[in-house]
């Protein structure tokens, strides 16, 4: 078996998108749970711990969208407190909690995402279907990490311009929103100068061909297989009304019997299943390493 | 076999149906004698004894009575001294420490209060003082309950017995009955009326109305005797029209217009009785206090027409007072006298015997009390409460209360306001924000600039939390229906949504598809449709949620009772009518006016499921 990573991009974008769709059109605690320790979890195997501001961003990320929902939202029996004449409740804060870990898990995710699927791969997956979008999608996913390296370097230059003083933070404010402006600015100038150079070099004139070759092994296809079965289980139990879980008025799971219980165990395998692979092939790694 | 055993079930149900029908309203009519009745006072007096663990009637006076001075006491305080020879020394005084600090009660609960002292033998100056400030301060309650203290002989500069007397008759509807609004008389205040006025009997105009209302209220009697009040039989009632007809000499158990397929008022009132002696509100339910302590007046002011005393309200056992000269000069104190020998002969014999006598005595009370007559009254809603008077009357209000549950019921004023947490929460904003500048300033970030943003910042939260208002669950939705000082009116209220009854199994729709039946409520000047949805959702306990801003008038609602917009369709959500009329406003803005009548309805077509009115 081969590292996840290095699986066929289709069999990648299957996974992917399996997953993130359950995880987004089921919004039974369960489900979630699975997702984001899943996601959380294959995201810090991955990268090996690093990354610790962006941990804090999703931190604040969970926190802030847990706690906004219950502002905006009043259904919900367990009345809280009232404020403004609405009730603030119990249920919409669950809701909250449940609906802003799905988001961060789906984020980390996406994050995973984005690191395997390099844009050379999601050329690959879409590139036949539509070199256009295609383009569009490998410039759009370029486009955060782009946009924040460029960032750090405009406000490199503004420092060593001088234009802040470091005991003022209004100046600082001031000073990265100037940065915004200015990459905003490049950004959109970027990506037409991109378009261009890339018609002007012959982009989607032709059958698009590869530099590296993606094979399609055995690894690949009992990985898609694997995917799809445990997708197929899982949404069957969905669709069945096994997995549901109501949040309002009161919380309250529908009985989930036996296809309930092979839903969660088959989304769980799905979830956890590159998280198995790529620790299987670290520990051969490793054992091989020590043989040597 | 199935066949078999179904027509067992519908047998057996034949069976069952008569005679759990046949129970309640057996007819059960006695000719009680002046035994049985003090044996119903004494029960009802023992289950008090009992259940407040006091030895006799004195240590009860001394003991629970003086602890529940100004709350529960008042009603009881004033039976027992109608009936009993007791000391109301400590009640008496601790009432006065009470009202002493007792700031904002209602016009009728101070003139409550006024009757207590009165009857507790005090001397004190209350019962004057506060006539001024009560008498009309609260609708029809005011004028009644303001009558009877002037009716024991407390006088007042801006009215005498005989304005409010005019006032009272002028209120007097078609039918021949009062209520607290509407355009039909109401049982309960018809009664507690003709109990106030019942000293004015033989002046004409007076005995023509009075003749009317008991015309209103003999047509109204039951067929078990009793009455009901808003749909729901009750013993209230009929304790009430006792009392009342008691102090115009009308013998409730003889008298052929209270008399209904041979049950007379009494039966109707002893149907409530429980094995411990007090009484229930409802058949089949529990104790009722009020209900207990209403039979209790009302069978005393029943067993004082027979012996010739005076009505309820007039309090024999204190000094008399000068009496004002309009008053005073039809009658002489050797006609009570005449009255008084006359009855006490006749007293101990069966009243089957005696009716031909109690006929005198009661035309002799009727004259007496011309004085100082003062009857039953408005215990109903006061003694429920304790507190004041000016709601739908307490039938509407155990009625809601049995069928909304969970919530006990209690009159407040609008106006009461908690400290509140505002001043914590500002206090933590400030605090965090100087805790930030001295951050700052160790960490040598001493510019001018970050501490006018810190400043900034905390200014903008102060003002949020000023503009928020932030209660708890138990203080909103505290059950209490709200008394408004400045009421300029009534208005109801109803929540349907018939309209998708059926259409999901969710517990939140009712089967009829009522979420809150017809309701009034009390309106002040400029309130609107939305502000009475939010009384309603704190009185009631109703799930109300709105989007928008109510200051502004821009107010939307999204959902009540858990039922939302977009739940049944693109076109479905809540929307309202004020006297059928669909009103093209916004609910935040529709000022209401008196009688209006709202509806909460839901739709599922965008309105062209109900029948809209433009």
């Amino acid at each position: 078996m081969i590292s996840f990573s290095n699986l066929n991009p289709a069999v990648i974008t299957v996974w992917f998108l399996s997953v993130s769709a359950i995880a987004m059109f089921c919004n039974h605690p369960v489900i979630t749970v699975l997702t984001t320790a899943g996601s959380v979890l294959f995201y810090i195997i991955r990268n090996k711990g690093g990354h610790f501001r962006s941990h804090l961003f999703f931190l604040l990320l969970f926190l802030i969208l847990s706690l906004a929902n219950p502002i905006v939202s009043h259904n919900g029996a367990t009345v809280l407190f009232v404020m403004n004449d609405n009730p603030v409740t119990l249920e919409s804060l669950l809701y909250g909690i449940n609906s802003s870990a799905m988001i961060v898990g789906v984020l980390y995710l996406l994050r995973s995402f984005t690191q395997i699927m390099t844009s050379e791969k999601l050329l690959y997956v879409t590139g036949r279907l539509s070199p256009k979008l295609s383009m569009i999608l490998s410039m759009a996913i370029r486009f955060v990490p782009l946009f924040s390296k460029q960032g750090q370097k405009v406000n490199d230059t503004q420092k060593v311009l001088g234009l802040y003083k470091d005991d003022n933070f209004i100046d600082d404010i001031k000073g990265r929103l100037r940065v915004f402006s200015i990459v905003s600015t490049w950004g959109l100038e970027n990506g037409i100068i991109t378009a261009d150079s890339m018609e002007a070099r012959g982009y989607g004139t032709g059958r698009r061909t590869q530099m590296t070759r993606f094979g399609f092994t055995f690894s690949d296809a009992s990985v898609l297989a694997a995917s799809l079965t445990l997708t197929a289980l899982c949404a069957a139990a969905i669709a069945a009304g096994k997995i549901a879980f109501t949040f309002y008025p009161k919380p309250e799971a529908a009985d989930c019997g036996i296809l309930g219980i092979v839903g969660f165990a088959a989304y769980a395998m799905l979830v956890f299943m590159p998280l198995f692979i790529e620790t299987e092939v670290k520990l051969r790694w490793n054992y091989l390493m020590s043989k040597m | 076999m199935k066949i078999k055993s179904l027509t067992g079930v519908i047998v057996s149900l034949l069976i069952t149906v008569p005679l759990t029908d046949t129970l309640p309203i057996k007819v059960n009519a006695q000719e009680y004698t002046v035994d049985e009745v003090n044996s119903l006072i004494d029960g009802i007096v023992d289950y008090k004894l009992t259940s407040s663990g006091a030895a006799d009637i004195q240590d009860w006076i001394n003991g629970s009575l003086t602890e529940g001075a100004g709350t529960t006491s008042e009603w009881y305080v004033i039976s027992l001294s109608q009936n009993y020879q007791a000391d109301f020394s400590s009640y008496e005084n601790a009432l006065s420490s009470y009202l002493a600090s007792d700031e904002g009660s209602s016009a009728a609960s101070m003139e409550k209060y006024a009757l207590a002292l009165s009857a507790a033998g005090s001397s004190n100056s209350y019962m004057e003082d506060i006539l001024d400030d009560s008498i009309g301060q609260q609708g029809i309650m005011s004028y009644i309950y303001g009558l009877h203290v002037l009716n024991n002989g407390y006088t007042c500069p801006d009215y005498s017995t005989g304005s409010v007397v005019d006032k009272l008759m002028s209120m007097q509807y078609d039918d021949g009955g009062w209520a607290l609004f509407g355009e039909y008389g109401d049982i309960d205040v018809t009664a507690m009326t003709i109990l106030a006025l019942s000293p004015y009997y033989s002046e004409p105009d007076v005995h023509d109305s009075i003749d009317r209302a008991v015309t209103f209220l003999s047509e109204r009697q039951q067929d078990n005797g009793g009455y009901q009040s808003f749909g729901t039989p009750n013993p209230e009632s009929a304790s009430q029209v006792l009392a009342a007809v008691s102090a115009i000499g009308i013998d409730g158990i003889h008298d052929e217009r209270f008399i209904k397929n041979g049950c007379n008022l009494i039966d109707g009132i002893v149907a409530y009785r429980l094995p411990d002696g007090s009484y229930s509100h409802t058949l089949g339910g529990d104790t009722n206090d009020t209900a207990t302590v209403q039979a209790l007046y009302s069978f005393i002011a029943y067993k004082r027409m027979t012996e010739g005393r005076s009505p309820i309200f007039v309090f024999d056992n204190r000094q008399p007072v000068s009496v004002n000269a309009e008053q005073s000069e039809s009658h002489s104190s050797s006609s009570q006298n005449n009255a008084d020998e006359k009855t006490s002969a006749t007293a101990n014999e069966k009243l089957t015997d005696a009716s031909a006598a109690s006929a005198t005595a009661a035309s002799t009370t009727v004259t007496s009390s011309k004085t100082t007559a003062i009857t039953t009254a408005a215990l109903h809603v006061t003694a429920f409460t304790s507190e004041t008077v000016s709601v739908p009357t307490a039938s509407t209000i155990i009625t809601t209360a049995v069928t909304t549950t969970h919530y006990s019921k209690k009159v407040t004023s609008s106006h009461e306001k908690k400290p509140g947490y505002k001043p914590y929460i500002i206090a933590a904003i400030g605090g965090a924000a100087v805790i930030l500048s001295l951050i700052l300033f160790l960490l040598k970030k001493r510019n001018l600039r970050n501490y006018l943003f810190i400043l900034l910042c905390a200014g903008a939260g102060i003002a949020v939390v000023m503009l928020t208002d932030i209660r708890s669950a138990d203080d909103y939705y505290n059950g209490n229906i709200v008394h408004k000082d400045n009421s300029v009116g009534t208005v109801s209220l109803e929540i349907r949504c018939d309209t998708i009854v059926g259409k999901s199994d969710s517990e939140y729709i009712p089967d009829d598809g009522t979420i809150l039946e017809v309701t009034d409520f009390e309106i002040e000047e400029g309130e609107t449709v939305f502000d009475i949805l939010n009384e309603a959702a704190q009185t009631y306990g109703i799930h109300v949620e709105n989007k928008g801003s109510s200051a502004h008038g821009m107010v939307y609602i999204a959902g009540i009772n858990y039922i939302y917009e977009y739940d049944f369709g693109d076109l479905s959500g809540w929307v309202y009518h004020v006297n059928g009329i669909t009103p093209s406003r916004n609910c935040g803005e529709y000022v209401l006016s008196d009688g209006d009548e709202i509806q909460w309805l839901y739709t599922c077509e965008l309105g062209h499921d109900l029948n809209e009115v433009y």
